[in-house]
């Protein structure tokens, strides 16, 4: 079996209910795994655990087998790090800093590395003081992807980028993954992993609460989000008394909003027969409107 | 040593040593080549300016090296190459060392040239001495420094306590060295400042106390090092 993240009761305890707990985890050469939570779930705790760079209270972690933090500068050759907050170093243009970061990395610069800068519609001649924050964004996922490193972390990769960078970054993680690249992101966008992502973990103050693989992710798809607004208060309740799962109720503006299974709409479509309507809308069901319901629940 | 890294930290910080190097050269051959200045030259220069002057040089240097690029976050970015942190550590270490070297060994040569152009009737090998004896200081001062910034995440905590205790150190120097004027009560201050460690009357004289008091200062430079590497290799980065 290739295991490529290996995590054992790993736990970074900084009190007060902060940092990550009793985390396991496998993540298995090829897969892409998501990892989402609010701001301070232990996102970027869990990255840097990952990383060496922070010393486990309790547990382990290991990359292909190797210690994460006692042999760190080994599982280094294998992972690109883009880090949840980016600061360059004091170099002239984006260009100076890349070419430095190769020579560090002991690789030179050829078509993949142009590739990237192309893909991401990097100015390398931008003083790299006066890069946004997208552009510094971009510009650290190319240091993450020109590795080639068979393990990619990404902390938060798309905070700053416009919705094509984005895309461009979604057909990039799946480019990589067709290769047998194993990637670990995370977000504190729900929906922003499900388009690449095998798996999702959500992440509530440092502890994994619930896993979204493909057989949920199909559950969750086959529900409806079906919003209604009714004219008189007596189809209101006609509905309100019907459906239990309700996630919004408005009864002074007769609006509500139910979540039915797939199978269940037509049910729900008979007995809108009978209900004078002004508005009615169908979604399916995301990772957003699921986890908001599990944060009620947990 | 990683040599991609000695370059990079030799380029960033080129600006700084080449300023201080240049200015601390100048002011040196000044006070050799002129009349007035040359009987005063010793204790103004080795007594005061040299060490003031290369602490410029050290704090903000050094705080970069390790402290300043955790702070800011850049470190990031050569820890995920694959270079262990010990490595990193040592490497910054090394130009610390290696740039010091260059500054007081341009100033050996620097003042034996001008002691020579003006017939400053200096022995050369005075000149060289007392170069040794300001390295050394500007070395303790060095390792001090860096072991700030090894430990520390946050540069106003390595400025302000590395920085804080080489200022005290100028300060302490400056206000003992009125003993030599005659103000014997200050003479106890000139035991709380390693600067006076750097005896440069004694080199004058062509004693040999300054030797044994100048491995002090060694001592305190290595163990100072040594304590920045150790700890930077084992402390959580916030990286
Ligand atoms: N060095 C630290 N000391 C104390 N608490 C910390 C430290 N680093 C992170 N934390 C706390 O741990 C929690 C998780 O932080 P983090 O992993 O950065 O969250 P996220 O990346 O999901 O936003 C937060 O409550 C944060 O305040
Ligand atoms: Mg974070």
């Amino acid at each position: 079996m290739n295991q490529m993240v290996n995590t054992v009761h790993l736990t970074k305890d900084y009190k007060k209910n902060r940092g990550i707990f009793d985390m396991n985890l496998q993540i298995k050469q090829g897969e892409v795994v998501g990892i989402v939570g609010k701001n301070g779930a232990g996102k970027t705790t869990t990255m840097r655990t990952l990383m060496g760079f922070i010393h486990p209270t309790d547990g382990y972690s290991e990359i292909r087998g190797l210690n994460s933090w006692s042999q760190a500068s080994k599982t280094k050759r294998m992972i690109g790090y883009v880090p949840g907050e980016i600061a360059f170093p004091d170099t002239k243009s984006g260009e100076t800093f890349l070419n430095n970061q190769l020579k560090l990395l002991r690789a030179s610069k050829d078509t993949y590395v142009n590739d990237l800068i192309q893909r991401f519609k990097i100015d390398l001649t931008a003083d790299i003081k006066r890069m946004s924050k997208g552009m510094k964004q971009k510009t650290a996922l190319v240091c993450a992807f020109m590795t080639k490193a068979p393990l990619l972390l990404l902390d938060e990769p798309t905070t700053g980028l416009d919705p094509v960078m984005r895309d461009a970054f979604i057909d990039l993680v799946l480019k990589v993954k067709a290769n047998g690249t194993t990637v670990f992101l995370s977000s504190h966008m729900f929906n922003e992993l499900e388009r690449t992502c095998d798996r999702i973990l959500f992440l509530k103050d440092g502890k994994v609460i619930d896993v979204v693989d493909q057989n949920k992710f199909e559950t969750i798809h086959s529900f409806q989000k079906v919003k209604i607004q009714t004219s008189t208060s007596e189809g209101f309740q006609k509905i309100l008394t019907s459906f239990s799962e309700t996630s919004h109720v408005n009864s002074e503006n007769h609006e509500i909003t139910v979540l039915i299974s797939n199978t269940k709409v037509a049910t729900l479509l008979v007995l809108l027969q009978d209900i004078e309507i002004d508005d009615i809308s169908f979604d399916t069901q995301t990772l957003d409107n699921y986890f908001e319901k599990e944060l009620q629940v947990k | 040593m990683s040599f991609p890294l000695l370059k990079q930290t030799f380029k960033s910080n080129f600006a700084v040593w080449g300023l201080v190097t240049l200015v601390m050269n100048i002011i040196l051959a000044q006070l050799i080549m002129m009349k007035q200045t040359r009987t005063m030259m010793a204790p103004m220069y080795y007594g005061m300016l040299v060490s003031t002057m290369v602490a410029l040089f050290v704090v903000i240097c050094g705080n970069k090296l390790l402290a300043g690029q955790v702070d800011q976050g850049s470190m990031a970015y050569i820890l995920t190459a694959p270079i262990r942190r010990t490595t990193v550590a040592f490497t910054q270490m090394i130009y610390m060392v290696l740039s010091l070297v260059g500054t007081y060994g341009l100033m050996a040569i620097v003042s034996v040239s001008a002691n020579n152009i003006a017939d400053a009737g200096f022995k050369a090998q005075t000149l060289v001495n007392l170069n040794i004896g300001a390295f050394m200081v500007a070395f303790a001062f060095a390792g001090i420094m860096f072991a700030a910034s090894g430990i520390f995440n946050l540069s106003k905590y390595s400025l302000g306590t590395g920085g804080l205790l080489i200022i005290l150190f100028i300060l302490l120097a400056i206000v003992g060295s009125f003993a030599t004027y005659g103000v014997d009560a200050l003479k106890d201050v000139q035991h709380l400042t390693i600067v006076s460690l750097f005896d440069y009357q004694n080199i004058l004289i062509e004693g040999s106390k300054w030797i044994s008091k100048l491995a002090v200062l060694g001592g305190i430079g290595v163990v100072t090092f040594g304590i920045g590497t150790t700890v930077f290799a084992k402390k959580d980065l916030p990286l």
